[in-house]
C-alpha cells in the first residue's frame, strides 16, 4: 500500500466536496474514501454488501464521522464499529458542527477517539482538519494489524 | 432550691414554650402589684388600729374577730414584698430585701404554728401590743388563728418562688397560693353566710378577721396574676379555645355556687326550710347551672371546632390545587425545555450546514477564480463570506443564550469583586494599548452559579470596556448599590452611553444601539446578562446618556425563595 486512507462519512455532498478540498493539499494522503451514510460506511469497513470485494486488511488511518446522517446516525454507526471485533480499534474522529455538550458526551461515551468541530469560517476549518489529518496519519500509532 | 434549679431559673433556654396570650394579659403584672399594695395597706391599717386603739380598724365590726398586731405586721411585710417583686425590679438588693420581708412574714406564721403544735408560749403574741379584748378570744391573748398562721407560711413560700420559670417550682408556688386562697375564701364565705363557731372545726376556721381574709385573697390573687406569663393564669389568658373555655366557665363556677349558697341560706334563716333542704337545693341549683353553662360552652366549642375543620379542609383543597398547578407548570416548563433543546440541536446541525457551504464555496471561488472575477467580483465574494460568517456568529450567540437558559444552576458564594478584578485584567491583557481605570469595590459577595456570574460580569465589563474606547479618560466602576431596598450591584462607565428612549429595547436579543462601524458586537450580550440575572431571581435595569456613560444595576437574590 502506498499512502494511507481516510474514510469520510458525510451525507451532505457540499460538505463532502469542501472536506475533500481541505484535505487535498496533504501529499501524505493516499486517498479520501467518501461514503454518504452509516450503513455504507459499515459495509465498507466490514467488507460486506456492495463492498464484499474489498480487501478488509486495509483499514483507514482514521474515520471522520459526521453525527447527522441519513438511515443510521453517527452514534449508531460508532456503536456498531466498536461492537465488531474487526473494527473495534479503528480510530474514529467525530466531525460535526455541533457544540452541544450532550453530543460531545454521547460521542465519547460511544467510543469516539476525538471530537472535531467544523468551524463556520472555511479557512479555520481547513487548518483544523489538516492538523487533525496530519496527526492521525503521521503522529498516531495505529493499533496492530492496521495497514 | 439547689444550685441546679437556680441555673434553670436564670437560663432562658430551659423555659417552657410560652402560650400565646390575649392582648390584655401583660397588664396582669401591674394588677398584681396593685393587689399586693392594697393588701399591705390593710396590714398598715391594722397596725394603726392597734397603735391608736381604733376598734373598727382592728375588727371592722364589734364582736367580729380582730386582725391581730402580728397578723397586721406579717400582712404588711408579705404584701409589700409581693408588690415590689411583681414590678420586676432590676436591682438585686431590692429583690433580696423583698424576699427577706416575705420570709419574715412567713416566720411569724411558722412560730405561731409552733406555739399551737407544742402548746408552748413563745411570748411573741403580745410582743407588739397588749390585746385588750382578751376575753373574746378562744386562744391565748393576741395570738392569730391557726389558719392565719398557716396562710403566712404558704404565702411566704409562694412569694419566694413567684419569679420561678421552671414548671415544677412554678407549680409549688401556685399550689401554695391557691391553698392560701382557699383557706381565706372559706373564711370570707363564712362571713357571707354568717357561720357561727359551732364545733371544733368551725371554731378554728372562722377566727380569721374579715380584713385579714380579704388581704389573703388579694395576696394569693396577686401571686397568680404576677405569674400570668408562665403559670395557671396563662391558661385563662391563652388566646385559644382552652383560654376561651376557662374565661367563660371560671366566673360561673366561682360565682354561681357562692350566690346560690347565700340565696338558699337566706331562705333557711327565714325558717322556710331546714339545713338539709338548704344543702339539697344548693346542690341541685349548682348542678343545673353548671351543667347548663358546660353544655352551652360545649356547643360553642363544637361550633369553633367545626369551623376549624372546614378551614382545614379548605386549606387542604387549596394545597391540592396548588400542587396540581405546580405539576402542570412543571410539565409545561419541561415541554418548553425540550422544544428549546430541539431548537438548539437544529441550529447546531441543520442551520449551520448551509452557512458552512456558502462560506466554503465562496472561499473556493476566491482561491480558484480570483483573477477571473476581477476586483468587483472579489468584493462581492468578500461580502458574501462576511455575511455568512456574521450569520455563524449570530447562531453561536443564539445557542449560547439558549444554553444559559437550560444550564443546571449551582448556588455557591461567589466573590464578585475578585471575579471583576480578574476579568478587568483579562480585558487589559487583550488590548494593552488602552488605559482604562477600573474602580472595583472590594468584598462584594453573592450567592449564585460561578460560571454564569462570570459570563454576566464578562458581558457587562466587556461592554463598558468596549464603549469607553473613545472616552478621553475611561473609567469603569463595579460597586454595590441598592434597588428598591434590595442589595444590588452596579457596573458604571463614562463611555458612549445610550439614549434613554431606547431603554426598553436594551435587553432584547440582536437589538443593537450602535452601528457595527461605531462598536463591534452581535447584540446578545445584554440579553445574556438579563437571562442570567433572571435565572438568579433578580432583575437588571440600565440607565444611560448619550456621550456621558451607562450604568447597569442588578440584583441577584430578590426572589430566590420563590424559584421552583
Amino acid at each position: 500500500m502506498e499512502g494511507k486512507t481516510i474514510l469520510l462519512v458525510e451525507d451532505n455532498p457540499d460538505h463532502q466536496e469542501l472536506t475533500k478540498r481541505a484535505l487535498r493539499t496533504l501529499d501524505i494522503l493516499h486517498f479520501v474514501m467518501v461514503v454518504g451514510d452509516g450503513q455504507e460506511a459499515l459495509d465498507y469497513l466490514l467488507g460486506q454488501g456492495g463492498w464484499s470485494e474489498r480487501d478488509t486488511r486495509v483499514t483507514p488511518a482514521v474515520v471522520l464521522l459526521d453525527l447527522k446522517l441519513g438511515r443510521m446516525d453517527g452514534f449508531e454507526l460508532l456503536r456498531r464499529i466498536r461492537a465488531d471485533e474487526r473494527t473495534k480499534f479503528v480510530p474514529v474522529a467525530i466531525l460535526t458542527s455541533s457544540r452541544e455538550e450532550r453530543d460531545i458526551v454521547r460521542s465519547y461515551a460511544a467510543g469516539a477517539n476525538s471530537y472535531i468541530r467544523k468551524s463556520l469560517n472555511f479557512e479555520e476549518y481547513c487548518t483544523a482538519l489538516r492538523g487533525a489529518a496530519e496527526y492521525w496519519l503521521e503522529v498516531n500509532v495505529p493499533p496492530p494489524g492496521n495497514t | 432550691m439547689g444550685s441546679g434549679e437556680d441555673d434553670a431559673v436564670t437560663n432562658p433556654t430551659s423555659n417552657p414554650e410560652p402560650i400565646p396570650l390575649v392582648p390584655w394579659a401583660p397588664r396582669a403584672a401591674a394588677l398584681a402589684a396593685w393587689f399586693a399594695s392594697a393588701a399591705s395597706l390593710l396590714g398598715l391599717l391594722g397596725i394603726a388600729g392597734w397603735i391608736f386603739d381604733i376598734d373598727s380598724l382592728k375588727g371592722v365590726l364589734p364582736g367580729l374577730a380582730t386582725m391581730k398586731a402580728n397578723t397586721a405586721l406579717a400582712i404588711l411585710l408579705e404584701g409589700a414584698a409581693l408588690a415590689v417583686l411583681a414590678a420586676s425590679p432590676r436591682a438585686m438588693w431590692t429583690r433580696t430585701a423583698a424576699r427577706a420581708a416575705a420570709a419574715a412574714g412567713g416566720a411569724v406564721g411558722a412560730l405561731t404554728l409552733l406555739e399551737f403544735a407544742t402548746g408552748a408560749n413563745l411570748g411573741i403574741d403580745e410582743l407588739l401590743v397588749r390585746d385588750v379584748a382578751r376575753n373574746a378570744l378562744p386562744y391565748y391573748a393576741g395570738r392569730m388563728a391557726p389558719t392565719t398562721a398557716l396562710n403566712f407560711v404558704l404565702l411566704a413560700v409562694a412569694i419566694g418562688l413567684v419569679e420561678a420559670r421552671r414548671p415544677r417550682i412554678g407549680r409549688a408556688c401556685e399550689g401554695s397560693a391557691i391553698a392560701a386562697l382557699v383557706i381565706a375564701f372559706m373564711s370570707l364565705a363564712g362571713y357571707l353566710y354568717g357561720v357561727s363557731p359551732e364545733g371544733p372545726v368551725a371554731v378554728h376556721t372562722t377566727q380569721m378577721a374579715v380584713h385579714t381574709s380579704t388581704a389573703f385573697v388579694l395576696i394569693s390573687a396577686a401571686v397568680l396574676l404576677a405569674r400570668t406569663q408562665h403559670g395557671l393564669l396563662a391558661l385563662v389568658h391563652a388566646d385559644d379555645v382552652g383560654g376561651f373555655a376557662a374565661r367563660r366557665l371560671l366566673p360561673v363556677a366561682i360565682g354561681v355556687p357562692l350566690a346560690a349558697g347565700a340565696f338558699f341560706l337566706a331562705g333557711r334563716n327565714a325558717a322556710w326550710y331546714g339545713a338539709e333542704f338548704t344543702v339539697a337545693a344548693l346542690v341541685v341549683a349548682t348542678v343545673v347551672v353548671l351543667s347548663a353553662v358546660i353544655l352551652m360552652s360545649s356547643a360553642l366549642l363544637g361550633k369553633l371546632d367545626a369551623e376549624r375543620r372546614l378551614a382545614d379542609a379548605a386549606t387542604r383543597r387549596l394545597n391540592a390545587e396548588l400542587e396540581r398547578r405546580v405539576s402542570e407548570r412543571t410539565a409545561e416548563l419541561a415541554a418548553a425545555n425540550r422544544e428549546l433543546e430541539a431548537f438548539a440541536s437544529s441550529i447546531s446541525h441543520d442551520l449551520s450546514g448551509p452557512v458552512q457551504t456558502v462560506d466554503g464555496f465562496a472561499a473556493a471561488l476566491q482561491q480558484e477564480c480570483g483573477p477571473a472575477l476581477g476586483d468587483a467580483g472579489l468584493d462581492h465574494v468578500r461580502r458574501i463570506r462576511a455575511a455568512a460568517q456574521h450569520m455563524g456568529l449570530l447562531m453561536e450567540a443564539l445557542l449560547e443564550l439558549s444554553r444559559l437558559t437550560r444550564a443546571e444552576m449551582k448556588r455557591e458564594t461567589v466573590d464578585l469583586s475578585a471575579l471583576a478584578g480578574s476579568i478587568a485584567a483579562e480585558l487589559a491583557g487583550r488590548e494593552p494599548g488602552r488605559a482604562v481605570e477600573f474602580r472595583i469595590a472590594p468584598g462584594l459577595f453573592a450567592r449564585g452559579d460561578p460560571r454564569l456570574l462570570r459570563i454576566l460580569l464578562e458581558n457587562l465589563l466587556g461592554n463598558a470596556w468596549k464603549f469607553t474606547s473613545r472616552a478621553p479618560h475611561p473609567v469603569v466602576e463595579f460597586a454595590s448599590g441598592e434597588d428598591d431596598g434590595r442589595r444590588a450591584f452596579v457596573v458604571r462607565d463614562n463611555g458612549a452611553g445610550f439614549d434613554m428612549s431606547q431603554v426598553d429595547r436594551l435587553f432584547s436579543p440582536f437589538h443593537r444601539l450602535h452601528t457595527p462601524a461605531e462598536f463591534p458586537g452581535h447584540g446578545v450580550g445584554l440579553a445574556t446578562v438579563q437571562r442570567i440575572v433572571q435565572r438568579h431571581g433578580g432583575r437588571i435595569r440600565g440607565k444611560g446618556e448619550r456621550g456621558k456613560g451607562a450604568e447597569f444595576r442588578f440584583t441577584l437574590e430578590g426572589e430566590e425563595k420563590k424559584e421552583l
